[in-house]
């Protein structure tokens, strides 16, 4: 992963872990703060409730007994007692109920018969067993009951807050029950004052709902009587948005933060990396034999010092090289030289003696001086050929031509070179294995050259005879001829000179043929190489470009 | 509750006016009416005090009088053979004619909305020819000129006062056949039962329609009051509401609790379909048979006239009783039209419904039947009375088809009501024809002492 990426990552890393940690504890201690807030405000609801009840249920049993008391009581118990019609009867009671803030009215005899009902005035001359059963109660507090009332589809039983008082006018005794309906109203009215969806029921069914609150909802429950309840419910919707508001702000400035986080990251990371890369390429470059490359960029602190160290480094490191070349150049120009003088030091002792042998003998007159003039003219004429053939062998390596490159087929190339050795020495065998299609850019006769040099060399190696192996294949896009013999192999200390000028191993040799057939690779643009085991034989490798090296 | 006191202290007051001296033209009669707005058309009239007002706009043919039977006033019947009647109109032009025969056409169509169709049941058609009505009957009716006497036979206008505009006081009609009524002007003061009693007992009024007076005192003699004609059923569907609805209905609705309880208007039970006064007297409830259905949950709904408080009460006892049999009953009021619609169509499952009977128990039984919706039982029925020549032997024939078709007819009779009447001393000359509607064209104002 690259040093980029992997910075990227670190800085989304620290921005998002603080968030991921922080945006769900937050999240939890808002909810609980809400939770705390909704519970409070339905405990406030509830206590509204109760005391609502009780102001109603103090109205109620005023009422009732201002009524019971009253002269427009009297005057109905009066008409009753008169036994006057129905409709004088019924104007007392309408009277009666008027004037009176009740939503429940109901006067029965003594019997628990309907004389006159308010609420349901269809209902008189029927016995009403639930509005009787309240004036059973000793208790004069209103309680609240079930009452038969008329709705849009037919009667209905309503919860209503309800007290009876008993009236008697001379031998008539009646009871007036009255009361308010806990109907919608009511609901509305608690709703109001609560803030809540205010239903009140019984047994699973429903009377009067008021209010709205979607779900989820947290209810509480006030109990009106043992079968009656008024249900306050508070929807958690509220709570649940504003977590939902909250959270979502909180993603969004989060989001903010780590696309900030990102930007600054991907520039942190840029000028970081930015450096850290052109002194990559740098080291690239230097590792690829530029090794006066140069870091620009504007680094500064740690990095900035590595770029300046890294820039000296490389200056240095020219500057030794330079050195470092030019006294190998001395140093190998002046083993040419010695070698070379070596070389020519050596015929010339022979020419010497020849010639002070002449002079000698010529000087005592020796008769033999003209069978010595013979032989030591021939001897000078020997050395002086000898002397002849290294100086052009000098001559033909200090001036190797440019190769003249075209497309050669080295199969061919190299069954042209195994030609020459249809008859090989006795017990030496040459084994071919080329490729077919195998082509190259290459001057044909420098390459031929080599070759010859390298099976020449593999024969003159195996002098009691042996094997040659000539192989010629295409690996990792370039051409691979090698040249494998069952001599005596290239110890490994002389691997690393067997390519000089005039380093040889051989008795009579030059010393300048495997270093020409190696200049010859190189100016092709590919590489001689000698392998093998000791002991087991050598493999000599030219690599070549399959196109044409760069000029 | 009306105090039938004052109509009798007025019929005796005026019976002593009329033996002291001649009646007075002039003045204004000033009329307080317990109801809203007063309907001129006898088809529409939804109690009998409307009806009696409505007549004067729009008046009868002639006057059924309990004592001298029909007394022609606007038109004579002469009979041109036993299926063919001939009717000339006193003073008419040939439009009133025309008028009539129209209105009577228009009556007697099968989608006509009134039950008051029955009352044209055995004619055949009619045909107007100058101040000359005649008509075909398909069979014999000897009580073709008693029942011609109802106003909802009458004609359309030309009545003894008549409105210059909607709002005004009536003005006498000086050209009424008849003769002109005494006051000049009649003043129609509208309000609620409060109002139009105050109006009463502050002397604002001088007579009192549809409510009690605020001083009314005991009710007079049942013998002394007018025949409650006026009667209400509770129709019911027998393919909307169920059949079985007829023994729920017998078992949970009385007459006597509605009357005694809910009814603050004069009224009198009914046990059979006519009511006591074509019965010849007070009936027996009629027996009630078969095992108590009920009918949990089983939802019906009862249509009433929106304008009567009469019909809402009985509606909400109804709904009360009913409940109490497992029905839920939802009430509906609706305009009296509507109603008359509803019922036509047969697009309901239980309705009140109120008729003025004409004092003749036969055709007093085709309102009946026509009402219960057995239209096909009409010609049968009145075939087999008007063949007989009595009428004494007739009514008493209608009242025995009457018992007997009680049960047969989809609907159940509740009460009869007679007007809710109180007149000052001051009105002369007030009486109540056979219909138990009060005349009003017929009284005068004594001077005030």
């Amino acid at each position: 992963m690259r040093l980029k990426t992997r910075l990227l990552l670190s800085f989304m890393l620290l921005a998002l872990v603080p968030i991921a940690i922080v945006v769900p504890k937050a999240r939890a201690e808002l909810r609980n703060t809400l939770e705390r807030e909704l519970e409070q405000r339905m405990r406030s609801a509830e206590t509204a409730t109760r005391a609502d009840l009780v102001q109603r249920t103090r109205a109620v049993r005023e009422t009732m007994d201002r009524l019971s008391d009253s002269d427009a009581m009297e005057r109905f118990a009066k008409d009753l007692h008169a036994r006057l019609t129905p409709s004088r009867v019924s104007a007392a009671a309408e009277q009666l109920i008027r004037i009176r803030l009740l939503s429940v009215l109901s006067v029965l005899d003594e019997k628990g018969v309907t004389l006159l009902s308010g609420h349901l005035p269809a209902r008189r001359g029927d016995p009403d067993p639930d509005l009787f059963a309240i004036t059973k109660i000793s208790d004069p507090e209103p309680k609240v009951a079930l009452v038969e009332v008329r709705g849009d589809a037919g009667l209905k039983k309503m919860p209503a807050l309800v007290t009876a008082r008993p009236v008697e006018y001379g031998e008539l005794k009646l009871w007036v029950v009255g009361g308010v309906l806990l109907d919608d109203s009511v609901a509305q009215h608690l709703s109001d004052l609560t803030g809540t969806r205010v239903e009140i029921a019984s047994s699973g069914a429903s009377y009067s709902t008021a209010g709205r609150a979607l779900p989820p909802l947290i209810q509480r429950e006030v109990p009106l009587s043992p079968e009656v309840t008024a249900t306050l419910s508070l929807s958690r919707a509220t709570v649940a948005e504003a977590e939902r508001v909250v959270l979502a702000a909180v993603l969004v400035f989060s989001a903010l933060g780590v696309s900030l986080a990102l930007v600054l990251a991907l520039w942190q990371s840029l000028v970081i990396t930015r450096p850290v890369e052109a002194l990559t390429e740098g080291a690239r470059r230097v590792a690829a034999g530029d090794l006066g490359a140069k870091v620009e960029t504007n680094a500064a602190g740690e990095v900035g010092a590595l770029v300046e160290t890294f820039n000296r480094m490389t200056s240095d490191l020219r500057r030794t090289t330079d050195n470092l070349v030019a006294a190998e150049r001395v140093a190998a120009w002046q083993e040419v030289a010695r070698r070379l003088a070596h070389e020519i030091k050596n015929p010339l002792t022979p020419i010497r003696m020849s010639l002070e042998t002449l002079q000698a003998a010529s000087a005592e007159n020796n008769p033999r001086f003209p069978a010595l003039f013979k032989e030591s003219a021939t001897v000078v004429l020997e050395e002086v050929d000898r002397l002849k053939r290294i100086v052009d062998e000098f001559t033909r390596f200090a001036r190797l031509p440019k190769p003249q490159l075209q497309d050669l087929d080295l199969g061919d190339l190299v069954k042209q070179v195994l030609s020459l050795y249809a008859a090989p020495p006795p017990g030496i065998s040459l084994e071919p294995a080329l490729e077919a299609g195998l082509t190259a850019r290459g001057d044909r006769d420098q390459l031929t050259q080599v070759l010859v040099n390298l099976v020449k060399n593999a024969q003159e190696a195996m002098p009691g005879g042996g094997k040659i192996w000539v192989r010629a294949r295409s690996r990792d896009g370039r051409a691979v001829i090698e040249v494998e013999d069952t001599g005596p192999g290239v110890k490994p200390e002389d691997r690393t000179r067997i390519f000089e000028p005039y380093f040889t191993t051989k008795g009579a040799g030059t010393g300048l043929g495997l270093a020409i057939a190696a200049r010859v690779c190189q100016e092709h643009g590919g590489v001689l190489e000698v392998d093998g085991e000791p002991g087991k034989g050598a493999l000599f490798r030219v690599t070549l470009p399959r196109q044409a090296p760069a000029a | 509750m009306s105090r039938p006191g004052w109509l009798l202290l007025a019929l005796l007051l005026a019976s002593t006016a009329t033996a002291a001296g001649r009646p007075r033209y002039g003045g204004a009669l000033r009329v307080a009416l317990a109801t809203p707005g007063s309907e001129a058309d006898a088809l529409n009239v939804d109690r009998p005090e409307t009806a009696a007002l409505a007549t004067l706009l729009s008046p009868p043919l002639c006057r059924l009088d309990p004592q001298r039977g029909v007394v022609p006033t606007l038109a004579e019947l002469t009979r041109l053979g036993s299926n063919r009647v001939q009717l000339v109109l006193r003073g008419g032009s040939s439009k009133r004619a025309s008028d009539l025969a129209a209105r009577w056409g228009a009556l007697s169509q099968p989608n006509s909305l009134s039950p008051y169709r029955a009352l044209l049941g055995p004619l055949r058609g009619t045909a107007a020819s100058g101040a000359t009505v005649e008509a075909a009957l398909s069979y014999p009716w000897p009580d073709l000129e008693r029942t011609l006497c109802h106003p909802a036979l009458g004609l359309p206008d030309g009545g003894p006062y008549a409105a210059a505009t909607p709002r005004a006081p009536l003005l006498a009609n000086v050209s009424f056949p008849e003769g002109r009524p005494f006051p000049d002007r009649l003043m129609l003061l509208a309000g609620d039962e409060r109002r139009a009693s105050r109006l009463f007992s502050t002397h604002q009024a001088d007579l009192l329609l549809g409510a009690a007076a605020e001083d009314a005192t005991a009710p007079a003699p049942s013998s002394a009051q007018p025949p409650a004609l006026f009667a209400t059923y509770l129709v019911y569907s027998p393919t909307h509401a169920g059949a079985e609805l007829r023994t729920v209905l017998e078992q949970s609705v009385d007459p006597q609790d509605l009357v005694q309880r809910f009814v603050t208007a004069p009224a009198v039970p009914m046990t059979q379909l006519l009511p006591p006064a074509l019965m010849g007297g007070p009936t027996a409830p009629a027996p009630i048979s078969g095992p108590t259905p009920r009918a949990p949950g089983r939802e019906l709904t009862l249509l009433y006239d929106a304008a009567l408080d009469e019909h809402r009460a009985v509606a909400e006892r109804i709904q009360v009783r009913l409940h109490d049999r497992g029905y839920r009953v939802a009430l509906k009021p609706v305009p009296r039209a509507e109603l008359g619609a509803r019922w036509s169509s047969g697009n309901f499952d239980l309705l009140l419904q109120s008729l003025l009977l004409p004092p003749v128990p036969a055709a007093a039984l085709a309102l009946t039947i026509e009402l219960g919706g057995r239209h096909d039982l009409l010609p049968v029925e009145l075939t087999a009375l008007g063949v007989v020549p009595d009428a004494a032997a007739r009514d008493t024939r209608a009242r025995d088809r009457a018992v007997a078709l009680r049960s047969s007819l989809p609907l159940l009779p509740l009460y009869a009501r007679s007007p809710e009447i109180s007149a000052a001393p001051t009105v002369q000359g007030l009486r109540t024809d056979a219909f138990g509607l009060p005349m009003l064209d017929q009284v005068f104002l004594s001077p005030t002492e």
